[in-house]
């Protein structure tokens, strides 16, 4: 019965912002941070994400909280990249695995831009409500209208998307729970069994994911939905 | 009264060949009747109720649903709005997590502008109960209330034949009979014919009608007095007949009373006073 | 198992950033038998069970299970966490974590099947996503049933059952307690937990506002309805005749029941 969705209700400067600009602001500081590679540059966005944060009021438990879920695969990341990304100079070998300053350095280039990315993520779905984001994808992708894109089947597809996010967020969450119970006390030993248990989650999460966009295209179809050759878009019928 | 609302004639569909799901299902149901379809999980219930409205192809025999003829593939658009559904999983059925959005959809893909979807969405929601509803989030309702917004977005495209398939199985009492009382109203203000797919014998029992389906065959069909008090018939088809009819044969084996069984309880109550 | 619930309260964050409480001062012990949990949709029952289970921890109380065995927990359409190839491997999956034999894994799994009516030899090979929804939720269940756990909480387990599957897993919940486990069955549905409850909790809003025999509380239909539950349908039948001047004795639950109420108050044996 817990709330799963990720929109934050309060009131901040970013919750007021219409979602358009929001997703172009996004999309923006998403590249910003790609680019961003040497120790300065990353210094600098990490403070700007900070900043953000603060402005949009969500609280840093909620804004870091998709974060904490990703911690053993970040770590992941690092610790591949630190023993697999240079042959240079190695600080510790091991067989094929060479530990190096360079792959350290890259690892937590890697793990800060993503991690810079997944708050972002989590600050534009927390202060923007999943109808505004669709609202605002189909803003943004309306100049395409004119060049023949059918904007509203995208816009659709994204709002269908949205929604399903939080209902499948509560589910792996419930699914996660369940597999614990199943392996009693042998569930969280070391990180291979860890690791197979996330593997174990996925294949419901998928196969739920498949069934509930099959029910839904079902339910569309029969709500006289076609993808191709509709009758006419609301908008163009205004027209007289 | 010269069309029926459903006609089929020798349906027969499998999605694996040589492995029917329906098998020679013949069917007619009248304008504004309430028919209820049980049988098995795997009866073939589903895959009916999907050729009703084109979700399944007719691969066999005939099936006029409004007056339209199933087979003509220029006009399935026109049989979707004749005949809409009501799915089992309320969560899997919405387009727009915002109510009044999510009902405007059916009218608008059949062609309404934007302030005839509009008023249809609210006025389809004022006849389910749920007015001053259209700018809630969809998943912030009840189960019941879901099934509720599910059927307006079905009533908002003025169909004339309503079929919902399991529709109270995953919603808890309180929610099937909102659902119920959406559906009865349905019928009383604008005639809709109901087809309710259900393993719910106690609904079932309220119906005009009781279709019964086993393998993929239509069993029995009949009036619920006749059907729900056929033991042997019901528990062919793997169903259980309904706590009155059991009690009743209880009674009529001691010879404390004689004559049909009562289906509803409304029914024991008035057989026992007589 | 035995388990003990004492002052136990749980709240969340709602969506509007209230908090919502969704167990309030909750107070239980549990002791063998089956325990139906009754209650409107949101008031609080799966929180409850996954409390019960150790899965979700408390706020504030305690809840202290004693005595030897494990916790099974059979979530709502169970069905949706299959993710074994075969039906073998998914209702052995358990067992094998715990490192039992897969000899001895395949007889507990072919017996819990047995118990919901199916049969091992006939489904082991089948993908468990190919069988029918009944069939699904009957194997989800077994799978639980596998480990026998001495604590089995079940949430809903007949929801959206057809009869066949509803009366298998009725028996089987019954035979869980019978065997010495301490049940715990979530439904709406009166009739199921008039078949097989002993005791009956019934929650609002988050509070346990009836605790008691299951036969009694369920029998009495104005009781049932005047906390938002539907009353079992041979309680409204009995009540329904009540009203209409037919004397009905007794507390019937049951169809036989029902008829033999009828006649005790018609003067018959």
């Amino acid at each position: 019965m817990r709330s799963a969705s990720a929109y934050v209700w309060a009131d901040s400067p970013l919750h007021r912002m219409p979602a358009s600009a929001k997703l172009a602001g996004f999309a923006t500081a998403v590249v910003l941070v790609v680019l961003a590679s040497t120790p300065g540059q990353l210094a600098m966005a990490t403070a700007a994400v900070a900043a953000l944060v603060a402005v949009s009021r969500v609280g840093w438990t909620r804004a870091g909280h998709a974060l904490w879920g990703l911690r053993w695969f970040l770590l992941a990341v690092l610790a591949l990249n630190a023993v697999f990304f240079s042959s240079a100079e190695p600080v510790l070998e091991l067989g094929l695995a060479r530990l190096t300053w360079e792959g350290v350095a890259q690892g937590v280039r890697v793990v800060v831009r993503t991690a810079l990315v997944v708050v972002l993520g989590s600050l534009l779905t927390a202060t923007t409500r999943p109808q505004q984001i669709t609202d605002g994808v189909r803003t943004l992708l309306r100049p395409l209208a004119h060049l023949g894109v059918p904007t509203e089947t995208a816009a659709l597809a994204v709002g269908v998307t949205m929604q399903f996010v939080p209902t499948l967020l509560r589910e792996s969450r419930l699914l996660a729970r369940a597999q614990a119970i199943r392996c009693g006390d042998f569930a969280a030993r070391g990180v291979m069994q860890r690791a197979v248990s996330y593997v174990r989650l996925l294949v419901p999460v998928f196969v739920s994911a498949f069934r509930r966009a099959d029910e839904l295209s079902a339910a569309m179809e029969a709500r006289g939905y076609r993808v191709s050759s509709r009758p006419a878009c609301p908008r163009e019928r205004k027209r007289p | 009264m010269g069309e029926r609302a459903v006609e089929a004639r020798g349906v027969s569909h499998a999605y694996v060949p040589g492995r029917p799901t329906l098998c020679d299902v013949s069917l007619d149901v009248s304008p504004g009747e309430l028919v209820a379809i049980v049988g098995e999980n795997g009866s073939g219930k589903t895959t009916l109720a999907r050729h009703l409205n084109a979700l399944a192809p007719l691969q066999e025999g005939a099936l006029r649903v409004a007056g339209i003829d199933a087979a003509d593939q220029s006009r399935v658009w026109e049989l979707r709005r004749a005949c809409g559904m009501v799915f089992q999983n309320p969560e899997n059925q919405f387009v727009s997590s915002v109510v009044g959005e999510d009902v405007a959809f059916g009218p608008r893909n059949f062609g309404a502008d934007e302030k005839g979807a509009r008023d249809a969405a609210l006025s389809a929601l004022a006849d389910v109960g749920l007015a001053g509803f259209e700018r809630r989030d969809v998943h912030a309702l009840s189960g019941g209330q879901q099934q509720r917004v599910a059927l307006a977005g079905v009533l908002a495209c003025s169909a004339d034949v309503i079929v919902l398939d399991e529709a109270t199985s995953m919603i808890d009492p309180r929610g099937r009979d909102e659902l119920v009382r959406a559906v009865t109203r349905a019928r009383e203000e604008r005639g809709a014919t109901v087809i309710w797919i259900t393993h719910d014998m106690e609904l079932a029992a309220r119906a005009d009608r009781v279709v019964v389906m086993r393998d993929g065959e239509v069993a029995a069909d009949g009036a619920p007095e006749d059907v729900l008090a056929n033991e042997t018939l019901l528990e062919g088809a793997g169903l259980e007949p309904p706590l009155v009819v059991r009690a009743w044969r209880e009674l009529e084996e001691a010879g404390v009373v004689v004559g049909p069984a009562p289906v509803t309880v409304e029914g024991l109550v008035s057989a026992l006073c007589d | 198992m035995r388990l003990t619930l004492d002052g136990v309260c749980l709240s969340y964050e709602g969506s509007a950033g209230e908090r919502v409480r969704a167990l309030d001062d909750v107070s239980l012990a549990l002791s063998g038998g089956v325990t139906g949990l009754m209650g409107r949709t949101g008031s609080g029952k799966t929180t409850l069970l996954e409390v019960m289970a150790g899965a979700t921890p408390a706020d504030s109380g305690r809840v202290r299970p004693e005595g030897p065995g494990e916790v099974g927990l059979v979530f709502q359409q169970p069905e949706r966490q299959f993710f074994e190839p075969t039906v073998e491997r998914e209702t052995t999956f358990g067992l094998c974590v715990r490192g039992v034999p897969a000899p001895e894994a395949r007889e507990r799994a072919a017996r819990a099947l047995a118990l919901m009516g199916l049969s091992l030899d006939e489904l082991a090979g089948r993908s468990p996503l190919s069988l029918s929804g009944g069939q699904q939720r009957r194997v989800a269940i077994a799978s639980v049933l596998a480990l026998r756990p001495t604590l089995l909480l079940l949430d809903e387990p007949t929801a959206g059952l057809d009869p066949r599957a509803r009366r298998a897993c009725l028996r089987a919940v019954r035979s869980a307690a019978d065997a010495g486990a301490t049940v715990v069955m979530a439904s709406h549905d009166a009739n199921a937990l008039a078949e097989v409850a002993d005791r009956l909790v019934v929650l609002e809003e988050g509070r346990v506002t009836l605790d008691g025999a299951a036969r009694e509380l369920l029998a009495d239909a104005p009781l049932m309805r005047a906390h938002g539950l539907e009353p079992a349908c041979a309680a409204r039948a009995a009540c329904a005749l009540r009203r209409a001047g037919v004397s009905v004795p007794g507390s019937p639950l049951t169809a036989d029941e029902l008829a033999g109420a009828i006649m005790a108050g018609r003067g018959r044996p």
